[in-house]
């Protein structure tokens, strides 16, 4: 029994330290393979197309574009609405999953949230555009030379406009990109000029989700929210850190806001009538004059150019308010 | 020798009556505070006017007496049930498994409750063409799936239905439901922070409603368990022992089991995960009162009600009017708790 | 006043046959002492005649078969103390001899009056008063055993199975636990059957000793009659010299090859 023991564990010794030698020399040659400087030229020579190369400072650094893109990918569904509304669309070829306006769009299975390297490369991109994107794979395009364009969430519809701006260079459609703008801005003054004015600046609460999650007026649609002349109930709550605070529903009802605006009408189901159902809810303002307003989530989570459209409910449900 | 001195451990009735007290100030001092402030006053002569035959001006107005009514109350209430369900469970469960870290969610009770409450926020989402919401009744019945596998896996092997065979069981059913839920929240990304912030338990949304839904549950589980308490006892000294003392002891623990399982599916549907309270609530008991079941778990029941209504005040009026979710709280003062568990686990053995 | 009877007893356990066919009768109020080398099934016997252990074959306790029995029946028959018995540190002595009271008490219920003034009899009876209130963390080795046998005679069955009561202890302890079961066996009539591996102490306490190899009796009688040198040597595999001293015999483990230097 001894013999047999140290026999089995002499030949086992011996593939151990097979195994890990040959781990090493793998290893070895990866590190060797990956860290050489990956060329700073681009593979084919630069087309004379007005206005490229262009080189944009995104906020994923320096961004440089040698040619007009013509097969892009967009993992940002506000991007995709921007890039189709500066009639980018033709040179969009994959857009994410959770893009879906207008209908046209190239939706695929990518994903924003969890982003495939391997998947969004085997489309072929000349350029990425996403709102967020981790430094690892910031990394893994640089290394594959795709530029990649981030575009995060503004904090008001300044921002806006610099993206669609920006945006117009990256695709070439410059004055497209300029003519929306200012047709954006032009009808966002319209709309404001024709609010009535009210004694008080209309109070509002606008709902994430059915455990009372909301938005403080810093973040951007609390800026939309502000343009338009309304206070956030939210706002005392401020203090508590990011600008997506959960509220009180105690809170909620005392504060008696005058409009209450429902973004969760997809998400959580949620409408008119099941906030009506909500005990203690049919006290507040906004309840029973009828003046909560169900908005689509998605149009509350954007800020591309259907902002104007969010406006516009918005600036409908202040003048509904003096009637 | 006429008169015996001994005695049995029992629940002294000064005791009782301390954690009776206690419920009783935890309850008065939750309903008297809140992001609104109503004046203690017209809050008692508001509640003595709902007792039938009083009538009594309050002072508050409409909308002042449906936040205490129909938000603060409901809230102050379930906050009592739910902490009274899961320290109770929480002190069951080590008892009949024999471990002192073992808490309501050990059989897979979180993991299944985690992925019922992820699959109806992802592919069912509250909408009024349902009768009743489905998130609760899913996180039920994915709890009561759950120890129902973990029980049957658990019976699987030579040493079956064992206690560390159970553990064992729940460990792994534990692993795979929350792996399945992993994978849904990754396929319907968009809902991650609802799910996220069930999964960190909140009473935000407490009504009236939620009160009866559990309600009975609470009490079946509690009585089942409640009565159990000697036999508890008993089983301290392990299956072989207890077993030549004449108890099934097997039988016991599947009862113990579906009680307090029951117990905690009921609480946790209503109030997400709250962790930690199933385990401060019976240690601390058992620190300051001695380790007989008899005492631990009628106590556990009063301490843990007093425990997750002020955890749940604190909840609501540290950064008020925002919510503070009521896991990170009971995790914050639970994490040094277990230090001091250790430390005196240490020096007693 | 209970004797006990295995008919053709067979036990198997993870596809091995542990006990083979065993036939045994243990006369009442007698001590019976089951030795054997390790893995001879001395422990799988005890489990068996708790209905721990599955077996083909009957044991009859008195006139009754053990698998009609139901568990609290059995509890009342037969009390068990385990080689080593799970001491809950924070427990009282008081409570952990009333547990002895289980199988007499209902389901759901308490102790009653009896129950309380029977423990403190076996508390009186075994010299544990003065600790009744003391927690058994804080108590010494020989205090424990005594607790232990304490919770056992509470149970007030008339057979008490040991399963290697002495592992534990020191030998002063050893002596003090075997004469305190030898003097309550004689006062309270009780049957004793115990598993033990020292022999010298089962021969000097055990009325009859039982010695069981590979689940089978390959020697049964009185110490006299089983602890000889040939027989141990025989089954156990070790070389001893069994001496006599004033009727009682001692068996010693003796190197073989050592030089013997004292009288036979």
């Amino acid at each position: 029994m001894d013999r047999t023991h140290t026999h089995y564990g002499r030949n086992e010794l011996r593939i151990a330290q097979l195994f890990t030698a040959v781990i090493v020399v793998v290893g070895l040659l990866a590190v060797a393979c990956g860290s050489s400087p990956a060329p700073n030229s681009p593979a084919s020579a630069p087309a004379e197309v007005a206005g490229f190369p262009v080189t944009l400072d995104s906020a994923a650094g320096r961004v440089e574009i040698a040619t007009e893109p013509e097969r892009i990918v967009s993992l940002s569904p506000t991007a995709t609405e921007m890039l189709f509304a500066i009639d980018a669309g033709g040179q969009v070829v994959a857009v994410d999953d959770q893009s879906d306006y207008p209908q046209e769009v190239p939706t695929t299975e990518l994903s924003g949230y969890e982003p495939n390297v391997e998947a969004i490369a085997s489309y072929e991109p000349d350029l990425i555009v996403m709102d967020a994107a981790p430094p690892a794979l910031q990394r893994s395009f640089r290394k594959l030379e795709i530029p990649l364009l981030l575009q995060p969430a503004p904090t008001d519809i300044s921002g806006t406009y610099e993206q669609l701006e920006e945006l117009g260079v990256a695709t070439g459609r410059v004055e497209e990109a300029e003519v929306l703008v200012s047709e954006m801005r032009a009808e966002i003054d319209e709309l404001i000029a024709a609010l009535p004015t009210l004694d008080e600046p209309p109070t509002y609460y606008h709902e994430l989700d059915d455990t009372y999650f909301t938005v403080t007026s810093e973040t951007f649609i609390g800026e939309i929210y502000s343009l338009v002349g309304l206070e956030n109930i939210a706002d005392e709550a401020k203090g508590a850190g990011s600008g997506y605070p959960q509220l009180s529903p105690e809170y909620i009802i005392e504060s008696d806001p005058d409009l209450i605006f429902l973004a969760d009408t997809e998400c959580c189901g949620q409408s008119a009538e099941t906030v009506a159902e909500r005990a203690g809810w049919d006290r507040i303002a906004a309840v029973h004059n009828g003046h909560v307003v169900e908005l689509s989530d998605d149009v509350a989570s954007r800020w591309g150019p259907r902002v104007v459209d969010l406006l516009r409910n918005v600036a409908d449900a202040v003048a509904a308010l003096e009637g | 020798m006429c008169a015996t001195e001994l005695r049995p451990a029992t629940l002294r009735s000064v005791w009782l009556l301390t954690g009776l007290a206690g419920m009783g100030v935890a309850l008065v001092v939750g309903v008297m505070l809140g992001p609104v402030s109503l004046g203690p006053v017209a809050i008692v002569r508001e509640l003595l006017d709902r007792l039938p035959l009083i009538e009594v001006a309050s002072g508050l107005d409409e909308r002042e007496a449906v936040i205490l009514w129909e938000l603060r109350m409901p809230r102050v209430v379930l906050a009592g049930l739910v902490g009274a369900m899961l320290a109770l469970s929480g002190a069951a469960y080590q008892g009949v498994f024999r471990n002192p870290l073992a808490d309501p969610y050990l059989l897979g009770v979180a993991a299944g409750a985690g992925l019922g409450a992820t699959v109806a926020i992802a592919y069912f989402p509250a909408s009024s063409q349902w009768p009743v919401d489905p998130l609760p009744l899913a996180a039920f019945a994915g709890a009561l799936v759950a120890v129902f596998a973990t029980y049957t896996l658990g019976r699987s092997g030579a040493r079956s239905r064992t206690a560390s065979t159970l553990i064992l069981a729940g460990v792994a059913m534990a692993s795979f439901l929350t792996a399945l839920q992993t994978y849904v929240q990754q396929r319907e990304s968009d809902t991650l922070r609802q799910v996220f912030a069930w999964i960190l338990g909140q009473l935000t949304t407490a009504s009236w409603p939620q009160v009866t839904l559990v309600l009975p549950y609470l009490v079946v589980s509690a009585i089942v368990i409640l009565s159990h308490r000697r036999l508890l006892d008993v089983m301290a000294v392990g299956d072989e022992e207890a077993d030549s003392l004449g108890v099934d002891t097997r039988r016991i623990r599947l009862l113990i089991v579906i009680a307090a399982s029951l117990g905690t599916a009921a609480a946790v549907s209503v109030s997400g995960l709250i962790a930690f309270v199933g385990i401060i609530v019976p240690h601390t008991v058992r620190l300051l009162l001695g380790a007989s079941y008899r005492i631990v778990l009628p106590l556990s029941l009063m301490l843990g009600a007093a425990f997750l209504i002020l955890t749940d005040l604190a909840a609501r009026t540290l950064i008020s009017p925002a919510e503070l979710p009521i896991g990170v709280i009971t995790a914050v003062l639970g994490a040094p708790f277990f230090l001091v568990v250790l430390r005196r686990s240490r020096s007693i053995t | 006043m209970i004797g006990v009877g295995f008919h053709d007893v067979r036990v198997r356990l993870d596809g091995q046959d542990i006990i083979r066919g065993l036939d045994l009768e243990v006369q009442e109020r007698s001590w019976v002492g089951i030795i054997g080398p390790n893995g001879a099934g001395k422990t799988t016997l005890v489990r068996a005649l708790l209905g721990a252990a599955p077996i083909s074959g009957g044991i009859t306790i008195g006139d009754r078969r053990v698998s009609d029995l139901d568990r609290r029946g059995l509890a009342r028959l037969i009390a068990y103390v385990p080689q080593l018995p799970y001491i809950p540190r924070a427990m009282s002595v008081v409570d952990y001899a009333l547990m002895g009271r289980t199988p007499y008490i209902s389901y759901l219920g308490v102790e009653t009056a009896e129950d309380l003034r029977v423990v403190e009899e076996v508390l009186d009876r075994l010299e544990l008063l003065p600790f009744a209130g003391r927690s058994l963390g804080s108590l010494s080795g020989g205090e424990l055993q005594r607790v232990v046998l304490a919770r056992a005679f509470a149970q007030q069955a008339p057979l008490l199975v040991l399963d290697e009561p002495t592992s534990a202890l020191d030998v002063g302890h050893q002596q003090q636990v075997l004469e305190l079961v030898d003097s309550l066996r004689r006062e309270q009539d009780l049957t004793v059957i115990s598993a033990m591996h020292d022999l010298t102490l089962a021969g000097q306490f055990a009325e009859r000793l039982i010695l069981l190899r590979d689940g089978r009796i390959v020697a049964e009688g009185t110490a006299e009659e089983v602890l000889t040198e040939r027989t141990i040597a025989t089954h156990y595999g070790a070389s001893v010299k069994v001496f006599r001293d004033n009727g009682t015999l001692i068996v010693v483990p003796m190197r073989a090859g050592a030089p013997t230097t004292g009288r036979p």
